[in-house]
């Protein structure tokens, strides 16, 4: 098992180093980063010379092995647009974002796990037919646009919910402040709810056909059978025999959710002006901020390839005979 | 398994009623009450350091920094007017050169400070000096287009501020406005970093709270007497959608939000709680012709009849009548506005007498067959590109498009491309993008240079001058800028030549003159706030009605 984990942590190195040079190539291919630091009036002197004083003068193979020997020593270099260590912007809006993610993935779980059993055990019936509609229904509205529904229904119309903003509640927990967390939770998830909603409809949709899918395959099997030969409820069939045995699949897809949610917040983080990495990197990205970028993307291929992880460690414990080396 | 479930959830109720004495009151999203004033605004600040205002590394700062930084004089809130601020008058060198202002006593930066010339010297020379590598509108616009050389303290109160040549005063008074003002001693101890995130001002406002992408809170200073202070606090939330603004608004969230999209008007007006302005701005927008030679899109394909026809005169003044300003703005904006003559406002000292072009598109067609390029078998004359970004209000991709079709309806097939904003401006500043472009630029009310300054003289490059995104190479403009400091001294001189550089504007157009904005801003029924043109929201003048 250790020797796995090592084996996957090193690998992460060399996922991380892939994407970034793909990062890298990517918004350098878009042109020449200097341009949106100059002012406009500047001759072709100072454009060169700010050019020189950036470093974007050097060969590109140069200015990424640079990247890459910094961010080996924790030096992700300075915002251009803020001007202060991109490594510090990025930090100080992951745990909005990260609210965001784990408040959506937790909700698509909960809610399409019972809609993906019940239309599974229900099969071919009003009810599978109903809830698969509905499924289909979500996977096909884009969440800016049910995010902005959401805004006139609840928030304009009913003024039910708060139209945008946010109540931070990891923030003071990771500073040590659990009172001033506490104190803030029935606001942040006041808050949290229409984004979490929006940015989980797509996923609670694809997860619970997916469920479906994965439990029905299992009732095929012949142990299922054989459970319900032996006169056991319909309950302890599913609950013991059919959906522990259809997690596996499922809990691929969900880590691999994780990852799909973290790209999902940059739509939905705009929508309701929450203060995440998502806005963030979108609009680092139209400015060409090449640090900031490049600390965001390395610092969101550790959470998605930690994601991944978590997901072939949980292999272990929901099927013994699997074994991790 | 089950016994489990009851131990668990106890020992988070102990956790949980543990943690309730060490709670503290909660923080909330701050909303508009008697003393406190919310602005919403689409960017956010990226550094608050006051030499770095506007451009890519400032985003929305330089709005907020007029209420926590003050300035020398001020681009006043009545149309035209430039008003005394931290200075209260001053001279000017016989070659026009120096100018002293005198400053007024007693003042003081947010630290306590005493706020001198020597300050106001060091803030000029601070976002000058290359060195410090500041960019955005001060060490960029200010310094290039005022031919800045260095301020100096003359004495306590007296900094005089030292330029390459003359130039026309209220452009100058109006450039040096823009620089904000702040204290040696506090900055100077300061890393760059620190000064990005820390704000010692030397305005109405100071920094009270700052959430990053959330909002910026800022409190009065306490007997700060060069300006009104309507509300004891100052929230400016950053909301990057528009739809997501209006709402606020609409549900009585945010008091002032300029720049709303024109078809939420109604949305606004029927919700009782604010109201729907339209006014005309100082912004103008244009269809831009490029005329560089060296742009890739004519160099690949050197066939390209578009590309080379809008190198011709003729041409590009027959497509000055395709152009339906007024169906574009009263149903697609949904305002009237004023056709510009040239370059310059309309609201600013514009050409006298001459009228706009008319919408004509029969002439249009008869001036484009007499320039040797009439309709072909499928009706099209020659085919352009019209890249353009998808923003709000008067650059809205349903105006881009509708001025796109027009042009199609005279036979110039045009394709509007909407491209990424980075790719857009990327293009635009290196002279690349066109053949036609859709375009805005910031302008002013109160010169006309200002507004003519993104077509500077051979000095600076004329055609290659980078603010000159056409590539326009006019001899007669071009001499004409670079004449223009000469004739300071001579302000009925002066204006003849700037009246004679807009007709030569208007009769050999770089771009096609559409309008000045028009501006939108949603402002609560519960305040009395006068709206600018420019950029700016003062929200310092903002007071609450008496019957609220």
């Amino acid at each position: 098992m250790h020797k796995y984990i090592i084996r996957r942590l090193l690998l992460t190195v060399v996922v991380v180093f892939g994407v970034t040079l793909l990062t890298f190539l990517s918004i350098h291919m878009a042109g020449d980063p200097t341009i949106f630091y100059i002012s406009e009036r500047a001759s072709k002197e100072e454009r060169l010379a700010a050019r020189q004083r950036l470093g974007f003068d050097r060969p590109l193979h140069i200015q990424y092995l640079d990247f890459v020997v910094n961010l080996a020593r924790g030096d992700t270099g300075t915002s251009l647009q803020h001007r202060v260590p991109a490594f510090d912007v990025v930090m100080e809006r992951m745990p909005a974002t990260l609210e965001l993610t784990i408040g959506g993935f937790l909700l698509s779980t909960i809610v399409a796990f019972p809609i993906g059993v019940l239309a599974a055990t229900r099969r071919g019936t009003m009810t599978d037919g109903t809830l698969m509609l509905g499924a289909m229904l979500g996977q096909s509205m884009p969440s800016f646009w049910l995010g902005l529904m959401f805004i006139m229904f609840f928030a304009v119309t009913l003024r039910w919910m708060p139209v945008s903003g946010h109540v931070p509640f990891i923030k003071p927990l990771l500073e040590g402040d659990a009172g001033l967390a506490l104190a803030n939770l029935p606001e942040a998830i006041r808050y949290l709810l229409m984004p979490m909603v929006a940015v989980s409809v797509y996923s609670i949709s694809r997860n619970s056909r997916l469920i479906r899918s994965a439990v029905l395959e299992v009732l095929r099997q012949d142990y299922v059978v054989t459970a319900r030969a032996k006169g056991l409820n319909e309950r302890a069939v599913m609950m013991r025999h059919a959906i522990r045995n259809a997690l596996i699949p499922i809990v691929t897809v969900l880590a691999l959710q994780f990852a799909f949610l973290l790209n999902g917040v940059i739509v939905t983080e705009t929508v309701f002006s929450w203060p995440g990495v998502g806005r963030l990197v979108f609009d680092a990205v139209s400015k060409r901020d090449v640090p900031l970028v490049m600390t965001a993307v390395v610092l969101l291929s550790f959470l998605f390839v930690g994601a991944n992880l978590i997901a072939d460690l949980m292999y272990g414990f929901l099927d013994p005979r699997i074994r991790l080396e | 398994m089950n016994r489990k479930v009851p131990f668990m959830l106890s020992l988070l109720l102990i956790i949980v009623l543990g943690l309730v004495p060490l709670m503290s009151s909660a923080q909330t999203v701050p909303t508009p009450d008697d003393d406190t004033l919310v602005i919403a605004i689409n960017g956010e600040p990226g550094s608050m350091d006051p030499a770095q205002v506007g451009g890519s590394t400032g985003g929305s700062n330089f709005r907020i920094m007029m209420h926590t930084f003050a300035t020398l004089y001020e681009l006043g809130q009545a149309s035209g007017a430039i008003d005394p601020y931290l200075a209260h008058s001053f001279t000017v060198s016989e070659d026009g050169t120096e100018w002293t202002f005198h400053m007024h006593e007693g003042l003081t930066c947010d630290d306590g400070e005493a706020l001198t010339a020597e300050d106001a010297a060091y803030s000029f020379n601070r976002m000058a000096d290359p060195a410090n590598g500041f960019t955005g509108n001060s060490a960029g616009f200010v310094v290039a287009s005022t031919g800045f050389v260095e301020a100096r303290a003359d004495s306590e109160l007296d900094v005089t501020i030292v330029a390459r040549k003359p130039q026309n005063r209220a452009m100058r008074l109006g450039l040096y406005s823009e620089v904000l003002v702040h204290c040696k001693d506090s900055y100077e101890a300061m890393s760059f970093e620190e000064a990005a995130r820390n704000v010692v001002g030397s305005g109405p406002y100071s920094l009270a709270e700052w959430v990053p992408g959330e909002y910026m809170s800022l409190k009065a200073v306490e007997g700060f007497g060069l300006r009104p202070q309507g509300f004891e606090n100052l929230v400016w939330r950053f909301i990057p959608e528009p739809s997501t603004a209006v709402a606020e608004v609409i549900t009585g969230n945010v008091d002032i939000y300029k720049e709303f999209p024109a078809s939420q008007a109604e949305a606004i007006r029927n919700s009782g709680m604010a109201e729907a302005r339209f006014f005309p701005g100082t912004t103008r927008t244009y269809i831009g012709f490029n005329l560089n030679p060296d742009a890739p899109f004519r160099v690949e394909n050197p066939d390209d009849v578009g590309a080379q026809a809008i190198m011709r005169t003729d041409v590009r003044v027959a497509l000055q009548y395709a152009i339906d300003t007024d169906a574009i703005c009263e149903n697609l904006l949904l305002t009237t506005c004023e056709r510009a003559t040239s370059l310059v406002n309309p609201s600013n000292a514009d050409h006298p007498t001459l009228e706009p072009y008319p919408y004509d598109p029969a002439k249009a067609e008869e001036l484009l067959d007499a320039a040797g390029y009439p309709r072909g078998d499928d009706g099209v004359r020659f085919s352009l590109e019209m890249p353009a970004r998808r923003l709000t209000g008067a650059m809205a991709p349903e105006v881009v498009l509708a001025t796109a079709q027009m042009l199609t309806d005279i036979g110039v097939q045009t394709e509007a491309i909407f491209q990424e904003s980075g790719d857009w401006v990327a293009a635009l500043i290196t002279h690349d993008l066109g053949p036609l472009y859709f375009g805005r630029t910031g302008g002013s009310e109160w010169s006309a240079q200002y507004d003519m300054a993104d077509i500077p003289g051979h000095e600076a490059g004329c055609g290659e001058a980078e603010t000159n995104y056409t590539n326009w190479d006019n001899d007669f403009w071009c001499t004409g800028w670079d004449t223009l400091p000469s004739l300071t001294g001579d302000p009925e001189a002066e204006r003849e030549l700037e009246i004679a550089m807009l007709e030569e504007f208007y009769n050999d157009p770089p771009w096609i003159m559409l309008f000045a904005g028009p501006r939108t801003e949603a402002v609560s029924n519960r305040i009395n706030y006068e709206s600018r043109a420019d950029y700016f929201i003062t929200g310092y003048s903002a007071t609450l009605k008496d019957d609220m």
